[in-house]
């Protein structure tokens, strides 16, 4: 998409994402300063490092070799781009409430098309001051500045210098001091510039036009084009994702389901905001779980009732984690949620059936979690003459899809053994018989004569005899 | 106060003729049968753990059913209210001996989409169960079928259905059970002839009492409002009761 140049962009650079993501992993009880940092591991250097660190007089650039002289029980991590591609994401879905027009530039910047925000929020101070609750709720490093290209924005912001102002004097003096190395210009049209003498922003608009362009590639002028504010650039909006999907890697391994919780936890938190912003409730959310030397384990968590809140799975998950066992220690997790729906919005009387409803289903997918789906079962009685067909066993799914027909016959037992099984007892006949002669149609024809009986220790039974003068014993009157 | 029986009241273990008072005005759920109402000083507590041990077979279910079911025949003002509220929760029913038979229950007027069998593969996960599903409040009845429950197990279940206000029903086969378990109702069932032999074994307030005999049809009672002394036939009803005295 094209922008005309009179637009104000805000370039929003996050210098140590992944170190952010890590610390904030680290639960509120564990809050030991623990120095940690990230590690270029093609370059042998450190590029992120935390404050407790950096207190101990580690610097980014350091090689590895020198920082573990400097402090021993340094934490590393290997510095992953795709990390914070993906928290890029996350930073830009929680932007989203406030401000419109995103634009990612992964890994670990975004833009921001603060003019068409300004009316709204009346002026870029009163924009800005949101814009930065929300980033700090989040945690994170940034630093920001304004100008009225992408490339100004983005050269100001890279060389430290934080600010936001909307006058065009303010930022032409600031850029003026840029270097040039902070721009998207090709490493080597820098070099052929710096042969010139051409290092920042101020010797470049010294220089006409023409004389650059002979030097430079077509690339190269169309970014210097860009930071003098005579070309717009193209970009592609950001687009709040329609699944949800989040990876956490864990501060260290963990082997205990329960350790995992409040990790869990944490992602569910993310989860939640994601449903309760689209006003949407989940069925079915699924949990990877990276381990560390065999191949990732993923679980399927289902509620039935459509939930979003996080205690609520939380309760699921917990009961189903206790029956699942690692066969190494878990490294990372993920969460995905491909599916949700709406939430209804009817309103729905308070005293009415609904909060049984709610409770009973919440009871339901507990029972389910913990002790298997097969084993919670409903009823349905299907209109058959063979007492072993008309009662049929299925999952209980939620749905009420039985029709309740009515039975024909009173006299029935509670409990039926599920194979008839040969009459032993002495009993007594108190009523009978009651012929049942049928399913000559199917494979399972049957015909016999039905009686209760009484055995001499008060069981009624229900027993019946073959054509064959055989007796069985087919039931409990309960 | 005596120390000791300071502490035995406290655990509740002492029973107070004040006490009696007060537990008497709690509504209770009538049977419908006027001799048994009488041994339970009005009917069946509003919530709690009943035991019933009997034989299998001999209409243990048929018993606690035609009191419990939601389409059971009303009484009084409170047992309406109850049975309206029970109307639309669940009926539990965890590891019965055999399979459970549909057309016997949906003669029992239970409401087949209301019922859940849930099949445990150990008494833990049977008592836990019983136990979530007591005390969530969704569920009326919950029927567990176990041989044996030790005496914190009984104290769990009881504190889990008072809290959330539904019946457990511990149906127990063989009696092994040592006496005085804290729950709210024990009953002894066995059969004499037609009639069920119902005795009393414990209940929370009032005196020992002869055991009872009630008639207990295959099917269920469908208007026990005869029985009862502010009793009103509808006439079309009053031939199944005629069927049911043929029993």
């Amino acid at each position: 998409m094209q922008f005309d140049t009179r637009s104000l962009w805000v370039y929003v650079y996050f210098p140590q994402l992944q170190l952010d993501l890590l610390e904030s992993t680290r639960s509120e009880q564990n809050k030991a300063e623990v120095p940690a940092a990230i590690v270029d591991i093609k370059q042998n250097a450190l590029c992120q490092v935390n404050q407790t660190a950096h207190k101990q007089g580690l610097k980014q650039g350091m090689g590895l070799a020198a920082a573990s002289l400097l402090c021993s029980d340094l934490r590393l991590h290997e510095y992953q781009p795709e990390i914070e591609a993906n928290e890029i994401q996350n930073v830009a879905n929680q932007l989203y409430l406030f401000t419109s027009d995103i634009v990612l530039a992964p890994p670990n910047a975004l833009l921001l098309r603060a003019q068409n925000m300004l009316s709204l929020y009346g002026g870029l101070n009163a924009y800005w001051q949101i814009i930065k609750h929300s980033l700090n709720k989040q945690n994170v490093h940034f630093s920001a500045a304004s100008a009225y290209s992408i490339q100004a924005a983005k050269m100001l912001a890279l060389s430290h210098c934080n600010m936001i102002s909307a006058s065009r004097k303010k930022i032409a003096a600031h850029l003026a001091k840029c270097p040039l190395v902070h721009s998207d210009i090709d490493v080597k049209d820098l070099a052929k510039l710096a042969r010139i003498g051409v290092s920042t922003f101020a010797d470049l608009n010294a220089l006409p036009n023409a004389e650059i362009a002979n030097r430079v590639s077509r690339v190269s002028m169309s970014v210097i084009n860009e930071l003098q504010g005579k070309q717009a650039s193209k970009v592609t909006f950001y687009q709040p994702q329609t699944v949800y999907h989040d990876y956490l890697e864990l501060l260290y391994e963990i082997h205990l389901s329960t350790k995992l919780i409040p990790v869990i936890a944490r992602c569910l938190k993310k989860l939640s905001q994601f449903l309760l912003l689209r006003n949407a409730l989940c069925l079915e959310i699924e949990i990877g779980f990276f381990q560390r030397e065999h191949d990732k384990f993923t679980e399927i968590f289902n509620s039935i009732r459509p939930i979003y809140k996080i205690q609520d799975w939380l309760d699921i998950i917990e009961l189903k984690l206790e029956s699942i066992k690692f066969e190494s220690p878990v490294y990372a997790i993920s969460i995905a949620c491909d599916k949700y729906e709406n939430a209804e919005t009817a309103n729905q009387d308070m005293f009415a059936q609904k909060s049984t409803h709610v409770a009973a289903l919440t009871l339901l997918a507990r029972l389910q979690s913990k002790l298997g789906k097969t084993n919670i079962n409903t009823l349905s009685f299907v209109q058959d003459f063979r007492p072993e067909h008309s009662t049929q066993k299925r999952v209980f799914d939620g749905s009420e899809q039985c029709q309740n027909t009515a039975s024909i016959f009173a006299d029935r037992p509670g409990l039926l053994l599920p194979e008839p099984q040969a009459l032993h007892a002495e009993v007594d006949v108190i009523k009978g018989p009651e012929r049942i002669q049928t399913g000559w149609w199917d494979d399972y024809p049957i015909s016999r004569d039905y009686y209760i009986g009484q055995s001499s220790n008060g069981q009624q039974l229900w027993i019946f005899k073959t054509p064959n003068k055989e007796w069985f014993l087919h039931g409990y009157f309960i | 106060m005596n120390p000791i029986l300071h502490d035995l009241h406290n655990k509740q273990w002492v029973w107070t003729a004040a006490n009696a008072k007060q537990n008497r005005c709690l509504p209770t759920l009538g049977t419908g049968f006027e001799n048994f109402d009488k041994v339970l000083n009005g009917g069946f507590p509003r919530a709690g753990l009943i035991h019933v041990d009997s034989p299998l077979g001999c209409g243990e279910l048929r018993l606690m059913l035609s009191v419990l079911s939601p389409g059971a025949a009303l009484l009084s003002e409170y047992e309406r209210t109850q049975k309206a509220q029970a109307n639309n929760k669940l009926e539990v029913f965890i590891n019965p001996p055999f399979e459970l038979n549909a057309e016997f229950l949906l003669a029992h007027n239970l409401r087949l989409e209301q019922l859940i069998v849930v099949q445990t593969k150990s008494l833990e996960e049977a008592l836990w169960s019983a136990e979530q599903c007591a005390k969530s409040g969704a569920c009326h009845g919950v029927f567990l079928w176990q041989s044996k429950l030790q005496h914190k197990h009984i104290r769990k279940l009881e504190l889990a259905a008072q809290q959330g206000g539904s019946y457990c029903i511990w149906l127990q086969n063989q009696s092994t059970q040592e006496a005085n378990l804290p729950l709210s109702l024990s009953l002894s069932l066995r059969r004499e002839g037609e009639k069920m032999l119902i005795t009393v074994n414990k209940q929370k307030v009032g005196w020992a009492q002869k055991a009872v005999k009630v008639p207990l049809p295959f099917t269920r009672l469908t208007n026990r409002s005869l029985k009862h002394k502010l009793g009103y036939s509808e006439p079309e009803q009053s031939g199944k009761v005629v069927s049911i005295n043929a029993v």
